[in-house]
């Protein structure tokens, strides 16, 4: 291997080998320095740079995946990220967002005072002062405040939000911008197997014949997940790849099959398969007879919907022939059968994914359940590699907004405001005097924008939003509706904690600089029930503070101003932290904030409410040692804990009674078993017309993430994909006479955009349908999309509505950024 | 039949006789033909045992003739144990072709070695974040599929000094998970970046370094980790950049001289993960 004494010697001075390397490797060090002074290129300062770099592990801050990275630093700075190979999620690999991680922090326009909107200029202010003007906007009207959270909120601060919410200010406007991502998938476990999150995980994707892919881009969106399908595939292994999507994507590449199916038909094509499954008799009709029962929707569109007889089912089923799947779906008739024949198979496994393409779906919950449901009727669940699994897109989508419950209906552990019961069980934990929570479910994310930006006098009753580690005003659908509305209406005050300028903080009347990722201690859990632990490795830029600390600190705030929910049964402070020697520490003080580790108090208790619905969590320190454990984690007879890869399973799952096999232990029918759903194809809510002729489906792509608020900001993801384009059919663009690069408008019922033309770029939509990703916040498609939702899961439908294109008005000029 | 037939007729038939007759004397003369040469060749009869010595000899300037015996055809089912040689009238032109340059050029001076590595480095920086962060492409690329990345990178070729380097890790499929073109992808009229994007204040470890000697004239050990950096060859094989190359590429077993320098990513809490032995699936199979 070379090295820069690597020249080869002549023979003859391997005789007295020292004396000539010796003075080669002195005169090494100074002719290296000189040739570098002279060319003009700086070599590293230090001669041995791994020496004293600290690495240190933490999950990836973006996806859903949890991806372990190993992070370097040296001199209070990040200097090298990479993959962690005792990772079991990632196995050391990382994509190209992952292994430039590092680098978010480091945008040179980080917040970093708080600012104050006065006289129509954000001003710097202390945090005392901001601190101040937060809770005496709260103790005006504590019933019109409200907090939209995230799915990117470390565990301990969803936890501490929704602590002083719903056990301090007796209120339920407390969201997740999760609800505009996994809301279908969480109403599709609930309904399919009385409790949320996947039975499965990864390792599924280790053990299955068949990957079968329901609108996502696993490619683009999952790459490491689907990697590691690719990496078995190119090892030998046969899998085959079925990609079911409405546009032909990187994904279709390494697809098997590719299923092009009209937006929306999903619903019919699972039907289809169910419908083949009981023509052909291969359903497992003693799987079925044992574990399952039948339900459908009905026109209220509830949770619960209604109970069914087999037959039912079969009849209702009995429309949906291959042929007439075709009509709707647009799927020829024989790739519906060897769907239908291939769950029909008993000698393969299959694992469905789905992301987005099902989440985001005018019937999300309908979707979710129809997909488990044809799993459950075909036998294909309760083996690893047989496995329904839903992937989510935000790194504690699970872990914050699922698991603790931030949703405005919820409480801690799968607890319901609505249930007497589970309200006890809430208040004594946090020791507070009976009926402190409130028993009304709060606005769910797209009411509770409404009001915000509805007139106080015309009903807005949400005055104050607070949001954290989230970008509503470029992530929510119709914006202009939703957020830009906000803009004229002179008594609502928006404060925003985060970490860059975005759009939402464009119109805050107060924005607060937030700590990120590792420049705070955390807790996230990944899509496959994975608990992941980091601790802080930086500080954070000049006054930027901990979430979890800014609402410690506005409970103080509160308590000090005499709020008298900020007090528990004994009179104590709601956020009451004691150190080792029983002390207690003011942490709403920020030089005491790490004087002990907040996240593991918060953490522990906590994890009494994990234990209520069988998603047990174990001891913080446990979580220290491992790279993230999979819940339900349980202590074992030696003392050791034990996570769970596969739930209801009785090979792995210990809550599931011995000899049952499997077993539904939170079937909502209370009789072990998981329900079969029936739910219709149903048209969407609007659909493309003579006025607007085209679909318009939304989207990321590999390089961004989300709103790019990050990824924005890293020079080399940046470069890759440096703003947003629309996607057309080549022939569709011929006929308007459109061609490659020309800018085009986009225009909904609800806005219109400019923005330039791809054609047969990185993906490639059927003709009828345009595809804009919503990274780039110069152009934000979201002003477009539709805020229609689910009924059931209340999460909009961002991959459809309707769209006109036509030739762009004005030449192609670098968009502006927003004023901020 | 008509017992006095029409000239014309009679020429038909006469025709039609001609060729049958041509026929048979084509057929037997190709029967005869093979079965003359199995019987009666012997396959080396034809090359007389004086052509032996065309062959080339190194140092020989030019080919030795003697003799003047032409070596004789065989059958194409015999070619195979007919030991042919090259008749009088070949030339070989080998010996006179430019002496093939030395593999090792001559050792350079320890000045010129850093300033190449320097450059090396250099070369490394401004394709990636931070030693260690996968290098951007620095041309186009077709954005959907990986096929064209592997046209080139699958065993990786250099055209004079412009390099496509082998893939070190070419299990994974997905080239464009980690890699992405610096050029940018999109529609060709994107705009250029506006200058509001503010910077970005990271300064990445460059390099790696060099690696440590326990003593003077001990291979060095390999200063960075080898995850997917396993194939050595991809940087510091002869199409690797001057400077990282190796001094002796015709011995491909890098690890065993050379070892990594740490043991990487081993960290103290590193503790393995306790899992049910009955969760693996393998066993249930």
């Amino acid at each position: 291997m070379p090295s820069m004494n690597s020249t080869p010697r002549p023979c003859s001075s391997a005789l007295h080998p020292d004396r000539r390397q010796f003075f080669r490797q002195a005169a090494l060090a100074s002719a290296a320095a000189l040739a570098a002074t002279r060319s003009g290129i700086s070599l590293p300062a230090q001669a041995a740079p791994e020496a004293d770099i600290r690495w240190d592990k933490a999950p990836c801050r973006f996806c859903g995946t949890g991806c372990h990275v190993e992070v370097g630093v040296r001199e209070g700075r990040i200097v090298g990220i990479r993959g962690d190979a005792k990772a079991e999620v990632n196995k050391g690999l990382l994509c190209v967002k992952g292994y430039h991680v590092g680098m978010i922090l480091y945008g040179k326009d980080r917040l970093t005072r708080p600012l104050l909107k006065r006289n129509g200029r954000q001003e710097e202010i202390s945090w005392d002062e901001a601190l101040e003007v937060v809770a005496k906007r709260i103790m005006e009207n504590p019933a019109s405040f409200a907090i939209y959270g995230s799915g990117q909120w470390t565990v301990p601060e969803g936890y501490a939000a929704q602590k002083l919410m719903k056990g301090g200010l007796g209120n339920n406007h407390l969201e997740p911008n999760a609800r505009l991502c996994m809301a279908s998938a969480v109403t599709g476990y609930l309904s399919v197997y009385g409790v949320d999150e996947p039975a499965g995980c990864y390792d599924d994707l280790d053990a299955c014949d068949v990957l079968l892919l329901w609108g996502n881009n696993m490619a683009e969106m999952h790459p490491v997940l689907f990697s590691r399908v690719l990496e078995r595939r190119n090892r030998g292994a046969k899998i085959t790849i079925i990609d079911m999507a409405t546009r032909r994507t990187r994904t279709t590449e390494h697809a098997d099959e590719y299923l092009e199916f009209r937006p929306h038909s999903d619903l019919a094509i699972a039907n289809g398969i169910a419908h083949l499954l009981l023509k052909d008799k291969t359903y497992a009709r003693e799987f079925v007879e044992k574990h399952c029962a039948f339900k459908t929707d009905t026109s209220e569109h509830t949770l619960d919907g209604k109970p069914m007889t087999f037959e039912d089912y079969a009849k209702e089923l009995a429309a949906y022939t291959p042929e007439k799947v075709e009509e709707i779906s647009g799927v020829p008739a024989a790739k519906i059968r060897l769907l239908g024949e291939l769950f029909g198979r008993k000698d393969v496994r299959i694992t469905s994914v789905w992301c987005m393409g099902m989440n985001q779906h005018a019937r999300g919950t309908n979707i979710n359940r129809m997909v488990h449901g044809i799993h459950l009727l075909s036998g294909h669940w309760g083996r690893p590699g047989d496995a329904p699994t839903s992937l989510t897109g935000q790194p504690s989508a699970c872990g914050t907004a699922r698991e603790v419950g931030t949703l405005c209906h919820m409480l801690p552990g799968g607890r319901l405001v609505a249930n007497p019961e589970h309200r006890k069980q809430a208040e004594a934990i946090w020791n507070l005097p009976e009926g402190r929570v409130n028993p009304k479910p709060g606005y769910h994310t797209v009411q509770l924008f409404e009001k915000f930006c509805t007139p106080t006098a015309k009903g807005g009753d949400i005055r104050t939003l607070l949001t954290q580690v989230t970008n509503p005003g470029q992530s929510l659908p119709n914006l202009h509706k939703l957020f830009e509305a906000k803009k004229d209406l002179e008594d609502k005050f928006l404060i925003v904690c985060d970490v860059y300028p975005t759009a939402t903080t464009a119109l805050a009347d107060l924005v607060l600089p937030a700590a990120m990722w590792v420049e705070k201690n955390g807790i996230y859990g990944n899509s496959e029930r994975r608990t992941q632990q980091w601790f802080r490795m930086v500080r954070p830029p000049g006054e930027a503070r901990d979430d979890c600390w800014m609402t410690i600190a506005i409970a103080r705030k509160l308590f000090e101003l005499g709020h008298p929910g900020m007090k528990d049964k004994d009179g104590k402070f709601l956020f009451t932290f004691r150190n080792e020697k029983g002390e207690e520490v003011p942490v709403w003080q920020w030089e005491r904030y790490y004087e002990l580790n907040v996240d593991r108090a918060l953490f522990e208790e906590y994890r009494q409410f994990t234990r209520m619905k069988h998603k047990d969590l174990a001891p913080y320190d446990e979580y220290v040692k491992a790279r993230g454990l999979r819940w339900p984690v349980v202590q074992q007879a030696d003392g050791s804990w034990r996570e769970t890869k596969f739930r209801f399973m009785e090979f792995d799952d210990p809550y599931v009674k011995k000899g049952a096999g499997i077993q539904f232990y939170h079937s909502v029918t209370k009789d072990d078993r998981a329900q079969i759903w029936y739910a219709p194809y149903e048209v969407p809510p609007e659909m493309p017309d003579v006025e607007f002729p085209f679909w318009l489906g939304t989207g990321r792509v590999l390089e961004h993430w989300h709103t790019g608020s990050m990824t924005m900001r890293v020079p080399q993801l940046r470069n890759a994909v440096p703003q947003s384009y629309v996607e057309m059919h080549p022939a569709d663009a011929a006929e308007r006479g459109l061609k490659n690069g020309e800018t085009v408008k986009l225009k909904t019922r609800r806005g219109e955009l400019e923005l330039p033309l791809w054609i047969s770029g990185r993906g490639h939509p059927p003709r009828g349908q345009v595809f804009v990703p919503f990274f780039d916040e110069r152009l934000m498609i979201n002003q477009l999309t539709l805020d229609a939702v689910c009924p059931v899961s209340k999460e909009p439908d961002y991959k459809k509505c309707a769209v006109d294109v036509q030739r762009g008005s004005r030449a192609q000029a670098a968009p502006e950024r927003p004023s901020l | 039949m008509n017992p006095f037939p029409d000239p014309a007729t009679l020429s038909k038939r006469a025709s039609k006789v001609t060729l049958a007759m041509l026929l048979m004397v084509a057929v037997s003369g190709y029967f005869m033909g093979l079965n003359q040469t199995r019987g009666t060749h012997d396959p080396t009869a034809g090359v007389d045992s004086d052509t032996r010595s065309l062959s080339t000899r190194e140092g020989n300037s030019t080919p030795t003739v003697t003799g003047s015996a032409v070596p004789r055809i065989v059958a194409y089912s015999q070619l195979g144990e007919a030991s042919l040689r090259p008749n009088a009238n070949w030339h070989s032109t080998l010996a006179t072709l430019a002496p093939r340059p030395a593999q090792t050029v001559a050792p350079k001076s320890p000045k010129e070695a850093a300033l190449e590595r320097a450059r090396a480095v250099e070369m490394r920086r401004s394709r990636r974040a931070f030693d260690g962060a996968p290098p951007v492409i620095p041309h186009p690329i077709d954005p959907t599929s990986p096929a064209s990345c592997r046209a080139c990178h699958e065993t990786g070729l250099a055209v004079r000094d412009v390099v496509a380097p082998r893939m070190s890790h070419g299990e994974l499929g997905l080239c464009t998970q980690c890699h992405v073109p610096s050029g940018g992808s999109g529609p060709p009229s994107a705009s250029p970046l506006p200058a509001w994007f503010a910077d970005n204040a990271f300064h990445g470890v460059v390099s790696s370094g060099a690696g440590s000697r326990a003593w003077p004239g001990a291979p060095p050990t390999i200063p960075h980790s080898l995850q997917l950096r396993e194939n050595c060859s991809s940087c510091h094989g002869v199409n690797g950049l001057p400077g990282l190359r190796t001094s002796h590429p015709e011995r491909p077993l890098c690890l065993q001289c050379h070892v990594p320098e740490s043991a990487g990513s081993a960290l103290p809490w590193a503790q393995p993960v306790r899992s049910n032995p009955a969760a693996d699936f393998s066993l249930l199979r």
